[in-house]
C-alpha cells in the first residue's frame, strides 16, 4: 500500500501531519532543492487528485485496484462535479 | 523567510532591499507609464509587476493579515477541527498555494486583457496591477480567511449569516446568472477561435476521444494514476495538434472540420448538455486533469519564454480608442476596461473557489495570507503575460484579427485599408502571410481575443524555440491551449449550474432535487445549457461579434460576484470592531460599484447604437429591414443588465443597512465565527 503521509501535506486522518521541511534552514548540500522537488511533486499529486486517493486507499485499508478506484471516485463524484472552474 | 535566517540578516540590510525593489519598481512604472513615441520591452512590464507584488504581498498584506484580520497562529482551521481525510485536510501551505492558484487561473486572465489592450498597454497593465493589489488580492484573501473561521463556509452561506437573507438570495442569483453568461462568453470564444479551422478544429475534435480515453485507462488500466494519464493524455493531443496539420492540407478531410460559427455553435450546445448528463469520470475528470496539465506547463512556458526572447512591445501605450470608439468592443476607457479585465485584477469568481475547496485544506490561519492574497498575485502576473503578447504584435494586425467584419469589412483590401486609415498601417498581404504562416486560411475577424493570444503566443514561443517553421505549431498548440481550457469551464460550469438549480428545484419537488434521478438530470442540464446556449446564439449571430455585447455583461456579472463578496467582507470587518480599517475592503467595493454602475448605464442608455442596448435596438427598429430577433435580443441585454444592478443595488442596501446599525450600537456586534480551539500545530515555525 501506498504510504500517504510520505507526501508533504498529505496527512493520513488521525496521523500527525508533519513539520514542513520549507520552514527549516537546509542541513545537507542540495536539501532545499531537495525539499522543493518534494513540495512540487506533492503538489502536483494534491492537484490531480493522487494524494487523495491515497488517503482514501489508506482510511479504508484497500490497496490500489480497479474496485477501490471505482469506489474512491464514488465517493468523491459528487465533490468533485459541484466545484467551479474559475474564469 | 523563516525566523532564523531573519535574525541573520540585520534590519538595515533588510530595509535596503525594499528600497531596491521600491526604487526598481518606480522606475519600470515610470518607464511604462510616461514613455510616449518609443516603443519600450516587455521586461519593463514585467518588473514592474513583479516589484509591485512584492511590495504589496510584503506590507499591504502583512498589514491586513495583523491589523484588520489580526491572524491567529494558536487557532485551529477547520482542515484541523474536522478532519476527515476527504474534503478536510491540512495540507502543506505551498501545496495549497498550488491546489488554489490552479482552481483560480481560467481563461478569464487570458482572454480580457487581449480584448482590452485596443486602449493600448496603458490603462489594462495599470489597472491589472492596482486591482490585483488593492482589490482581487484583497478579496480572495479575506474571503479565505472568513471561511476558514467559519468551517469552510461557502459565500451564499456567509452572506445569509451576516448580512441577511436578501444577501444569501442575491448571492445565489448572482453566482447562476454570472455561469450563465460566462459559460456563453466562454463558447463564443472557442467559436470564433474555431470557424473556418479544420486545423484547430480537429486538435480540439480530437481532445473529447482523447478524455475519454483517459478516463476508461485511469479507471480499468491504471487506477489512480492521473499524473500518468494526464501526461499520456498530453501526447496524444500534441499528436493531434500534429495531424491537424495535415487534416487542414488535405481538402477532402479538412471539409469534414471546416464549420461556420453557427454549426460550431450548435455543436458546444450538445456538447455541454452531454457532458452535464454524462459520468463524471468518463469525461468531465479526465478532461479537468488534461487541462490542468496543459495549462500549469503552458503558463510556465509563456513566462519562460518572455523573459527569453524579452520582446518589444509594438502596441502603443494609448491608442486613440480611448475615447469609446474601438472597435474590439465600443465605450470609453473608464469604465470599459475595468469591467473587460476581471479575472486578473479583481473576480468574483474566485471568492467562489477561495470559500470553496482552499479553506478545508488550510493548515494555520496565518496560511491564508499565501494562499489568498499571494495566489491571486501569481494569477495577475498571468494576465500581464497576456497583456505582453497581445502587445507584441504589430497594432495593425492585432485590430485586423480582434476586428468585426461589420466593422472593417468583409473583404481584405477594405478590412486593411480601414485599419490603416486608424494609424495602424497593414496590408492584406501582410495579412495573408501571416495566416499562411499559422496554418489558416484567414485572420480577419476573428474576435474574441483567443486568436490574436496565439498569435501573440506563437510570436514568442517560435522566436524563442524553433524559429518560424513552427509557428503554425505553436499557433495551434496555442489555440488548442485556450479552447480545452474554456471547454474544462464550459463541462465543469454547466454541471455546477445544474446541482445548483437542482439543490432549488428540490425544495419545491423533493425528486428534482435528487442529483442521481435521471429525468432532473437531463430536464435541469437542458435549463442551463438554454440558458447559455442563448446567449451563444446570439453572440454567434451578432454582426458586431457578439464579444461587444456579451463580454461587458460577463464583466459587470462577474463584479457583481465581487461586489457581493466584498460587501460580505465588509459586514464581518464592521462586526468584528474593525470599522476603522474598513477601507480596506470598502475602497475595492466602492470602486467596483462606480464601475459597474457607470457601464451598465452606459450598456442599457448610451445614446451610441454601438455601446446602448436599447439605442442599438432603436437603431435596428428605424432601419429599412428591421430583424424582430436581433431587436429582442438587445432588448433582453437591457433587462438581463438592469436586473443585475438591481441586485447589486439590493445587496448594498442591505449591507449599509447592517453597518450603520452596528456603528450606530442599536445592535450588537456579532460574527458568527467558530469557537476558538488550540492548534496542535502552534510549534511549528510560521
Amino acid at each position: 500500500m501506498k504510504d500517504t503521509t510520505s507526501h508533504v501535506g498529505t496527512a493520513a486522518p488521525g496521523c500527525p501531519v508533519e513539520q514542513s521541511s520549507t520552514s527549516l534552514l537546509p542541513r545537507k548540500p542540495f536539501g532545499q532543492l531537495k525539499s522543493c522537488m518534494e513540495i512540487f511533486f506533492a503538489t502536483l499529486h494534491e492537484i490531480f487528485d493522487e494524494s487523495a486517493y491515497a488517503r482514501f486507499l489508506n482510511q479504508k485499508q484497500l490497496v490500489s485496484s480497479r474496485a477501490a478506484y471505482a469506489a474512491f471516485r464514488q465517493e468523491n463524484e459528487a465533490a468533485k462535479a459541484r466545484r467551479p472552474k474559475c474564469c | 523567510m523563516s525566523a532564523q535566517s531573519k535574525n541573520f540578516m540585520p534590519k538595515i540590510f533588510r530595509i535596503l532591499i525594499w528600497l531596491t525593489v521600491a526604487l526598481l519598481g518606480a522606475l519600470a512604472l515610470a518607464t511604462v507609464a510616461l514613455h510616449r513615441g518609443e516603443q519600450i520591452n516587455a521586461m519593463w512590464l514585467v518588473v514592474a509587476a513583479v516589484c509591485t507584488y512584492a511590495l504589496g504581498y510584503r506590507f499591504y498584506s502583512k498589514f491586513i493579515a495583523a491589523k484588520v484580520l489580526t491572524l491567529d497562529a494558536l487557532r485551529a482551521t477547520p482542515a484541523e477541527r474536522m478532519e476527515n481525510g476527504r474534503d478536510f485536510v491540512p495540507t502543506n501551505k505551498w501545496v495549497v498555494f498550488g491546489h488554489h492558484f490552479a482552481a483560480i487561473a481560467g481563461p478569464g486572465p487570458l482572454v480580457g486583457p487581449v480584448l482590452a489592450a485596443q486602449f493600448g498597454y496603458l490603462p489594462g497593465t495599470l489597472w491589472i496591477l492596482a486591482g490585483a493589489v488593492f482589490g482581487g488580492c484583497v478579496q480572495d484573501f479575506v474571503i479565505l480567511l472568513f471561511s476558514v473561521r467559519r468551517d469552510g463556509k461557502s459565500l451564499t452561506e456567509m452572506a445569509r449569516d451576516e448580512i441577511g437573507r436578501l444577501g444569501g438570495l442575491v448571492a445565489y442569483v448572482a453566482v447562476i446568472s454570472i455561469i450563465v453568461i460566462l459559460l456563453a462568453v466562454c463558447a463564443l470564444v472557442v467559436v470564433n477561435a474555431l470557424k473556418a479551422s479544420p486545423w484547430g478544429t480537429f486538435t480540439i475534435a480530437m481532445t473529447i476521444p482523447i478524455a475519454l480515453l483517459m478516463g476508461v485507462y485511469l479507471r480499468t488500466l491504471r487506477p489512480g494514476k492521473v499524473l500518468e494519464t494526464s501526461a499520456l493524455g498530453f501526447v496524444l493531443v500534441m499528436l493531434a495538434i500534429w495531424g491537424g496539420q495535415w487534416v487542414s492540407q488535405t481538402p477532402s478531410v479538412a471539409s469534414w472540420f471546416t464549420y461556420s460559427g453557427p454549426a460550431l455553435a450548435i455543436l458546444i450546445i450538445v456538447y455541454g448538455f452531454a457532458a452535464s448528463a454524462l459520468p463524471v469520470w468518463l469525461l468531465l475528470a479526465p478532461r479537468d486533469y488534461l487541462s490542468t496539465f496543459v495549462k500549469l506547463g503552458t503558463i510556465s512556458l509563456l513566462a519562460l519564454g518572455i523573459i527569453a526572447l524579452r520582446p518589444t512591445l509594438h502596441m502603443p501605450p494609448l491608442t486613440r480608442f480611448i475615447d469609446g470608439s474601438g472597435p474590439v468592443f465600443a465605450g470609453n476607457v473608464f469604465p470599459f476596461a475595468f469591467i473587460t479585465i476581471a479575472c486578473g485584477a479583481i473576480s468574483g469568481f474566485h471568492a467562489l473557489i477561495s470559500s470553496g475547496t482552499t479553506p478545508k485544506l488550510i493548515r494555520r490561519e496565518t496560511e491564508a495570507r499565501m494562499v489568498g492574497y499571494g495566489a491571486m498575485l501569481a494569477e495577475s502576473l498571468v494576465a500581464i503575460m497576456a497583456m505582453i503578447a497581445a502587445c507584441v504584435l504589430q497594432p495593425g494586425i492585432y485590430f485586423a484579427i480582434n476586428s468585426p467584419a461589420g466593422i472593417v469589412g468583409q473583404a481584405p483590401e477594405a478590412a486593411a485599408a480601414t485599419i490603416s486609415n486608424w494609424g495602424f498601417p497593414i496590408t492584406a498581404a501582410e495579412m495573408h502571410s501571416l495566416a499562411q504562416s499559422v496554418g489558416e486560411q484567414t485572420l480577419y475577424n476573428r474576435t474574441g481575443g483567443a486568436p490574436a493570444f496565439a498569435v501573440g503566443m506563437a510570436h514568442i514561443f517560435s522566436n524563442s524555440l524553433g524559429g518560424q517553421a513552427l509557428m503554425a505549431i505553436w499557433y495551434h498548440f496555442a489555440i488548442m491551449f485556450e479552447a480545452l481550457f474554456i471547454l474544462t469551464v464550459l463541462d465543469a460550469g454547466t454541471r455546477v449550474g445544474r446541482f445548483m438549480i437542482q439543490d432549488a428545484l428540490g425544495h419545491v419537488w423533493k425528486p428534482l432535487g435528487r442529483t442521481s434521478w435521471y429525468p432532473s438530470i437531463l430536464a435541469t442540464s437542458a435549463l442551463i445549457v438554454a440558458g447559455w446556449g442563448y446567449f451563444l446564439w446570439q453572440g454567434v449571430k451578432d454582426p458586431l461579434g457578439g464579444i461587444n455585447s456579451l463580454w461587458p455583461l460577463f464583466g459587470i456579472a462577474n463584479q457583481l460576484l465581487a461586489t457581493v463578496a466584498l460587501c460580505v467582507a465588509t459586514t464581518i470587518v464592521i462586526k468584528m470592531g474593525k470599522a476603522r480599517y474598513a477601507a480596506v475592503t470598502m475602497g475595492p467595493l466602492m470602486w467596483l460599484v462606480a464601475v459597474t454602475f457607470t457601464a451598465s448605464w452606459h450598456k442599457v442608455f448610451d445614446p451610441n447604437p454601438r455601446i446602448g442596448f436599447l439605442s442599438h435596438a432603436a437603431q435596428l427598429a428605424a432601419g429599412p429591414a428591421a430583424n424582430a430577433r436581433l431587436i429582442f435580443n438587445d432588448r433582453l441585454d437591457a433587462v438581463v443588465t438592469c436586473a443585475l444592478i438591481v441586485m447589486v443595488a439590493l445587496i448594498l442596501i442591505e449591507s449599509a443597512v447592517e453597518w450603520l446599525r452596528v456603528l450606530s450600537g442599536r445592535k450588537q456586534p456579532r460574527v458568527k465565527e467558530s469557537p476558538f480551539v488550540p492548534t496542535r500545530f502552534a510549534e511549528e515555525q510560521v
